[in-house]
């Protein structure tokens, strides 16, 4: 059951709050610059097995760009 | 796991039927060539006087356009697609569904000061399957769907097929192609 938190307790989940955000979003650019470099490379080569008469496998395209196994 | 995709290259020719502005028309389609990209063999579909040829034609090319998993053509998103759609639509048949396509005039890089007609870019990168020339009194004849003049039509389609087989993939091996697009019957695609 929900009760009403004390004024150090909001200030505490407010910090908890913030910090998680603060993180999340750092980590958030940081994947966007990454995906920025991966995923046109992987359109194309996604493109290029299309045009060869292929429909490619996701996991196929990955290990093609350098990495390890894909984990989902 | 990946699976092999049928990629179907063809092409259409037609002839004018009706004046809409006094130097404009609507046409029709007289013939449709159609072969799979990873095989030699093109079938061809042609108008002849008979009615019925008509009805063949567009049935014949919608088998294989239903089952390819993508179509390839030049210009075929601005003119052949949109031509075959009307010509099923108007013999009261269904129209074609929305198709993964390679058209190798809308999806070429920006180039300038170059002509970018199937048989300027066949020349520019040496494919070998030429063009058969049509003057003026070839496509006079070829329209008036005489024996001669349907055989003209036939050996211009399927010469246009087997080009554009070969230009396509050297347009791939050069990069000058940006990735496939979907073709949308849809008005508001």
């Amino acid at each position: 059951m929900t009760y009403q938190k004390t004024e150090i307790e909001q200030a505490r989940a407010d910090m908890v709050k913030r910090f998680r955000n603060a993180i999340r979003f750092e980590h958030s650019i940081a994947a966007d610059h990454e995906l920025n470099g991966l995923l046109p490379e992987a359109e194309k080569l996604f493109n290029a097995a299309v045009q060869r008469g292929e429909l490619p496998d996701a996991g196929e395209i990955w290990t093609q760009l350098g990495r390890a196994a894909l984990h989902e | 796991m990946s699976r092999s995709l049928r990629i179907l290259d063809f092409d259409t020719e037609s002839r004018p039927l009706n004046y809409v502005g006094p130097d404009f028309t609507y046409g029709e389609i007289t013939a449709i060539a159609a072969g799979w990209a990873d095989e030699e063999e093109v079938d061809v579909w042609l108008l002849t006087k008979d009615e019925r040829s008509r009805a063949r034609m567009f049935k014949g090319f919608k088998k294989l356009y239903d089952q390819a998993d993508m179509v390839t053509g030049h210009f075929i998103r601005s003119h052949d697609l949109r031509k075959v759609n009307g010509g099923l639509v108007e013999l009261g048949l269904p129209g074609l569904s929305p198709k993964l396509t390679c058209d190798t005039k809308n999806d070429l890089v920006k180039l300038g000061d170059v002509g970018k007609s199937q048989e300027d870019l066949s020349e520019m990168f040496g494919v070998e399957a030429p063009k058969v020339g049509m003057s003026k009194l070839k496509w006079r004849t070829a329209n008036r769907l005489t024996k001669a003049g349907i055989e003209l039509s036939r050996l211009r389609c399927v010469g246009d097929v087997i080009q554009h087989k070969g230009l396509r993939l050297a347009l791939l091996e050069r990069d000058l192609l940006s990735g496939p697009k979907t073709w949308h019957p849809e008005a508001d695609r």
